[in-house]
């Protein structure tokens, strides 16, 4: 993505705190996959990141437009 | 079921009532991520858009969007799926894929659609900012009239009504009869099915004795056709099941778009400019609409869908737009009244004058003992467009003769043109589960209309 692109929405700054938090969430759940002890665990981190993902879209992430792109 | 005071009626507030500039910021943002994305990872984007000359870093402005970027149509798609075998246009391999379908293909031809699991989600999401603005909440129920084929159809509303939490009934597999029989004995807050359908369910239960108004149905949901924004469809299906509440969705499948009523209903939908971007452009030409109430061609940017991206995507479906509703429900999102009026690809000009299909359904809801079953028949005759209106009435002791020249009389008074019309007895016409059959084109494929723009191959 061009380096002059938008990060976040303009939107409140109760918003953007709320984003700014969950974008600390998931990269801990990330930190916690790769770190699975079992396929169990990292599919379930998984799950739990398509969830988070959503969250982050309501809130106006535009880093990352889906979780797997990277 | 409640009734949602304040804030309590907004599923996303922060996004669903933000200022104009705030949204298309976001749009534009969203829009260039997604045209890079296209370009590097689907053959078929990159092909395009080299085609066109165009680089993603070329698209920073509505001005680039709108005349630099090419549209993408579903030729595209169904070629690249055929030479390429299975699927057109993707951009993630396979173990992402975690679900397929494929349009309806009443265009002639199937297309292959694949979805990860991320996306059905997200897609889901789109029918829970309507619910939640009527009242729905977890706890609630809901019955589907659907038998969950390849068609994506009310799949996209499954993963709606499990996002949102719903105790989720399936009438998958029964018949119209036990449909009936489940919905009484079960009594789901919302049924959901094509409003064809569902009117069909009343009056099968009502010909055995099985009253489907006895059911305590608060809510009928649904889509696929025109049918839930008709004024008289709506009053007709009120009325059948002893229900308050209407609920419409407009849906592109392959684009995973699905527009949705408010609980002010004004006679349309509104885009979820969370998950799309929307707006019109004149199907001749390419260039955008935006005088208020002009109607134009929907074109779509779904960010919803990166499996197999639909960017500038034509849906060849007519619509109105008012891009500032102020119907008292709140939303910022742009407003599609009366939702599709017709398609690019089923213009029809009668004598000089553009017939929409729904605004005719409109017109026989207000022919008294006339029913919401109809089809359109168009033909060619001498280089001329002639449609025949074939509806159903509603008694078999009824005058079908007089009943037909009142409809051709109101239809010419309305539309400023005469049309064809039939009368055919109770039960005549064929009922459909899925999308109801309206349209029948007898014209030869180069009688046709094409409207088709710039660079389409």
């Amino acid at each position: 993505m061009a380096s002059d692109a938008l990060t976040a929405a303009p939107l409140s700054a109760e918003v953007g705190a709320q984003l700014a938090r969950l974008v600390g969430v998931r990269r801990a759940l990330r930190a916690e996959r790769e770190q699975a002890v079992s396929p169990a665990v990292a599919h379930a981190l998984r799950l739990a990141d398509v969830y988070l993902f959503m969250a982050l879209g309501y809130l106006g992430h535009l880093d990352e437009l889906f979780p797997e792109e990277e | 079921m409640i009734t949602p005071v304040g804030d309590e009626r907004y599923w996303n507030k922060p996004t669903q009532t933000a200022p104009r500039e705030v949204l298309d910021a976001m749009h534009l943002a969203r829009i260039r991520h997604m045209v890079a994305w296209a370009y590097e990872q689907s053959p078929l984007h990159r092909a395009l858009y080299d085609q066109a000359g165009v680089k993603p870093d070329d698209i920073r402005t509505w001005d680039d969007y709108h005349y630099r970027l090419p549209f993408t149509d579903k030729p595209h798609y169904v070629a690249d799926q055929e030479a390429r075998g299975g699927f057109g246009g993707v951009a993630l391999p396979p173990e992402h894929w975690q679900q397929y379908f494929h349009t309806t293909g009443t265009t002639g031809r199937f297309l292959n659609e694949v979805f990860t699991q991320y996306e059905m989600h997200k897609a889901g999401t789109q029918y829970c900012y309507g619910m939640w603005d009527v009242g729905v909440r977890p706890g609630d129920s809901i019955y589907f009239c659907f038998d969950w084929g390849a068609w994506i159809g009310l799949w996209s509303f499954y993963w709606g009504a499990r996002n949102l939490g719903l105790r989720v009934m399936s009438g998958g597999g029964a018949s119209g009869i036990d449909r009936v029989r489940q919905i009484r004995e079960l009594r789901p807050t919302i049924v959901c099915g094509t409003p064809t359908y569902l009117l069909h369910l009343a009056e099968l239960g009502g010909s055995q004795g099985l009253d489907v108004r006895e059911a305590g149905v608060q809510m009928l949901a649904g889509g696929g056709e025109a049918g839930f924004s008709i004024p008289a469809t709506r009053r007709e299906l009120a009325q059948a099941w002893g229900v308050e509440r209407i609920y419409d969705a407009y849906g592109v499948g392959e684009a995973l778009f699905v527009a949705q009523s408010c609980r002010e209903w004004a006679g349309g939908v509104h885009v979820i400019e969370d998950v799309c971007h929307s707006y019109s452009v004149d199907p001749a030409t390419g260039e955008p609409v935006t005088e208020p109430g002009a109607v134009g061609e929907n074109v779509l940017t779904s960010y919803a869908h990166f499996a197999q991206p639909f960017i500038k995507y034509r849906t060849h479906d007519l619509v109105r737009r008012d891009p500032q509703p102020d119907h008292g429900c709140g939303w910022s999102w742009h407003y599609l009244p009366g939702v599709v009026l017709g398609r690019t690809d089923f213009m029809v000009t009668v004598r000089g004058v553009n017939v929409y299909p729904t605004a005719v359904e409109n017109l026989i809801g207000e022919i008294p003992g006339l029913t919401n079953h109809y089809e359109l028949h168009v033909t060619r005759e001498h280089g001329m467009d002639r449609m025949l209106v074939k509806v159903e009435a509603a008694g078999a002791t009824l005058d079908r003769h007089a009943m037909g020249l009142a409809l051709a009389d109101h239809l010419r008074t309305h539309l400023g043109v005469r049309l064809e019309t039939e009368i055919v007895e109770p039960g005549a016409l064929p009922r459909y589960e899925l999308k109801t059959k309206r349209i029948f084109d007898h014209r030869a494929p180069e009688e046709r209309p094409s409207a088709t723009f710039g660079r389409r191959d």
